[in-house]
């Protein structure tokens, strides 16, 4: 009977599945950034920055960690790949990448070329954060690795909490491709810049894309957290600051609450999109106080009001000129105005609509003092 | 030969539901959104009514014939050659229906988590599953198959967890009826084939305790009802996950939006969709080869043990040879075959029974 269960128990032990897809963490270099460049010739680059883990026999099995940076060139970005893992001891795996920097060169290309090689590997890590920079992708990245102690969760730290302050869009490698593949919607990426003086790594803004590449535009921070006002797609966090005049006292910080947009599209010459936006805003920072009266609370709320709108102006004549459809008005023409759509389908749709902005401020709380 | 065990007409929920639910849930909105666009799931709707119908259709012809499965009837209908013709056609195509399970669980499992594990490994975990699930009575396939009907709770649950995904559209839903009548009944053509799993009725309503009462019915109506709602649950949350043009070069994009989702410490859900997955479709493979087995042990005369063996010997080496083959063109045959066995000949029998009034009374005189 022993020997029967023994036999089964060797006969079962092919069969867990589990054993022959272990994938040890020792013999894998794990990635951490990787960054993407076009080259001469239209190869492309890929700069990452590996991490390795020693646990040292010597000293108690205490871990030190250490980085590598490496670059490959290739025809395509897995052949650029395949030319790191050659020159790497152990499997380059860039499976656990949590963030992706596109070069300006290859962003202003159709970036999905980039990507497609990751999608078909069902171990990348679909919520990786994708960045753009006004240079080679190399060239930050090596500035990090020599310059940073924690290099890959830098950046990462870096975006998400631009992202938690509404001023970037959280975009992932997920969420980016589903605005590739729709004709009707764009997207904007983080900019990133070296700042010369800072000698440090920093987000400059976002930038606008139409279609699968850059357009060359980018906007101020503050500039986006308006554009994710207008698409509802704020983080509890959206801080903005307005400068008033000197009679009214200076400047005025305040935080978007919540908003609500009336959205409604008209055809006439061209299609108008009048957008009427209310911002429920609590007022985080006014040193003249005296929000108890009504006058001053409506003082503000009008000339907030005016403000907002003139930018908003501003903001998409700037959309315009470089025909990103950040706000996805393709998409609200082809579900809700079909007919409409039919008349201006095509590559350079945003051409025909015509967007008017206005913008509405309720004051609504002011923090524990009025 | 009449059959002795009997279910209830909830037990027949059961049973039904996990052979419907199989493997075409995966690639479902892929497909429908290949010929139907946005549409999808107004033809899951569509079929999920036809599918309704024939599955009436079926308790009628079976009604004629209480306690007798169609391995039995078939001979009373059509005389007794092509009678044990069609048994041994149908057989082949429950046991096709099996291989092709087989392959696309294995395929799926390859290309999602399991790269480097052999294909044989996969395929020998599934005929040892096969031939333990299948060697037992009717009774013991309702209690595991209700028990593991948790699991499509669960599915169900996982799905809810997408919720939180801050790009969902439900403007890709929009315009609707925008592909046309003509392309959501293509989708309707196409969508036909994640409802196979129908046709085992044939066998199971020889089980029922009145099979002549409506009630028999409810419980398959239910069954209908539930996977309908299920399938069409499935189609929207993923229209509205993804952009038309990227769900068209997706071809399980239930498990790509899942392989995106985070909740706090865990991630890769669709690890975990897939486990669960793997059980449901373990229950329309046993459920298929339970009945295929039936079937060979009738024809051959030999016991349901041995049917069950040698039912899935074949399912293995086909499976295996179909590996090898070209998958698509297996897909397109399955496709035809499934309408043909599932629908079109069900309603010739039915035909043929209300024409030349056969009915179980001419077994009792042969009797």
């Amino acid at each position: 009977m022993r020997k029967i269960e023994l036999f089964l128990i060797f006969f079962i032990l092919p069969l867990l599945a589990g054993c022959w897809d272990e994938r040890l963490l020792k013999n894998s270099r794990t990635v951490y950034l990787s960054g993407f460049d076009l080259v001469e010739n239209g190869d492309y680059q890929t700069t990452s920055i590996i991490r390795d883990m020693n646990i040292s026999e010597s000293s108690r099995g205490e871990i030190s960690i250490s980085n590598q940076l490496v670059t490959g060139k290739g025809g395509s970005i897995k052949e650029a790949s395949m030319t790191i893992d050659q020159s790497v001891p152990g499997n380059y795996d860039p499976a656990k990448g949590r963030t992706l920097i596109l070069g300006i060169d290859v962003a202003k290309g159709d970036i999905y070329n980039v990507l497609d090689s990751l999608y078909r590997d069902p171990r990348v890590d679909l919520n990786a954060k994708i960045a753009m920079t006004d240079n080679s992708a190399n060239e930050l990245i090596t500035h990090l690795s020599e310059n940073e102690v924690e290099k890959g969760e830098y950046l990462y730290e870096l975006i998400h909490s631009s992202e938690t302050h509404s001023e970037i869009q959280d975009i992932t490698l997920k969420s980016i491709r589903t605005y590739l593949f729709d004709e009707g919607k764009d997207f904007m990426l983080p900019y990133l810049s070296k700042d010369e003086e800072d000698n440090e790594v920093k987000i400059k803004g976002t930038a606008l894309f139409n279609d699968n590449s850059f357009t060359g535009q980018f906007l101020s921070p503050d500039e986006s957290t308006l554009l994710l006002l207008f698409m509802e797609t704020q983080s509890p966090k959206a801080l903005l600051t307005e400068q008033l005049d000197e009679k009214a006292g200076g400047s005025v910080s305040y935080n978007v609450k919540s908003v609500s947009r009336k959205l409604k599209l008209e055809k006439e010459e061209k299609v108008h999109a009048n957008i009427m936006l209310q911002l429920d805003v609590e007022i985080v920072d006014y040193p003249p106080d005296h929000l108890d009266k009504q006058e001053t609370i409506i003082f503000l709320e009008n000339r907030l009001s005016k403000i907002l709108t003139e930018k908003a102006d501003g903001l998409f004549k700037k959309l315009a000129a470089n025909q990103s459809d950040v706000l996805g008005l393709g998409r609200e023409l082809i579900a809700f105005h079909p007919s409409i759509w039919k008349e201006i389908m095509g590559v350079n749709y945003y051409e025909h609509i015509l967007i008017n902005p206005e913008v509405k401020v309720n004051v609504r709380s002011s923090g524990i003092i009025l | 030969m009449r059959v002795k065990s009997r279910i209830s007409s909830v037990n027949l929920f059961f049973l039904l539901v996990q052979t419907m639910i199989g493997v075409g849930l995966l690639s479902l909105p892929h497909q429908t959104h290949e010929s139907a666009g946005s549409d999808g799931w107004i033809s899951i709707l569509i079929s999920g009514f036809f599918i309704q119908l024939i599955v009436l259709l079926i308790w009628l012809l079976c009604r004629n014939f209480p306690n007798l499965t169609l391995f039995d009837f078939s001979k009373v209908i059509l005389g007794e050659t092509s009678g044990t013709v069609l048994n041994f056609l149908y057989i082949i195509y429950l046991l096709t229906m099996i291989s092709y399970i087989f392959v696309i669980y294995a395929d799926t499992l390859k290309r999602w988590i399991l790269p480097e594990t052999p294909v044989w490994i996969l395929f020998l975990i599934e005929f040892i599953l096969l031939i333990y699930g299948s060697i037992c009575n009717v009774k013991n396939l309702v209690s595991l198959f209700s028990l593991l009907f948790i699991f499509i709770l669960f599915l169900f649950f996982i799905t809810f967890l997408v919720y939180g995904d801050p790009y969902i559209d439900i403007r890709y839903l929009f315009p609707i009826g925008s592909s046309g009548g003509w392309n959501i009944l293509k989708g309707t053509n196409d969508s036909m084939i994640s409802f196979i799993g129908f046709e085992t009725l044939l066998i199971y309503f020889a089980f029922i305790k009145q099979s002549k009462t409506i009630s028999a019915l409810k419980g398959v109506f239910l069954a209908v009802l539930f996977v309908t709602i299920f399938l069409t649950y499935i189609v929207i949350l993923s229209t509205v996950m993804l952009s038309p043009e990227e769900i068209k070069i997706t071809p399980e994009p239930v498990l790509y939006i899942l392989s995106a989702m985070e909740i706090r410490i865990l991630s890769r859900l669709d690890l975990i969709f897939l486990s669960f997955w793997g059980l449901i479709i373990f229950t329309t493979i046993i459920s298929y080869s339970f009945s295929a087995s039936m079937g060979i042990s009738k024809l051959i005369h030999i016991k349901h043990k041995f049917a069950v063996i040698l039912s899935g010997t074949f399912v293995l080496i086909v499976s295996i040879i179909f590996y090898y083959m070209e998958i698509t063109l297996l897909e397109k045959w399955l496709k035809h075959l499934s309408l043909i066995f599932g629908i079109i000949i069900p309603i010739l029998l039915l035909l043929i029974t209300i024409i030349f009034k056969r009915g179980a009374a001419s077994t009792y005189e042969k009797n």
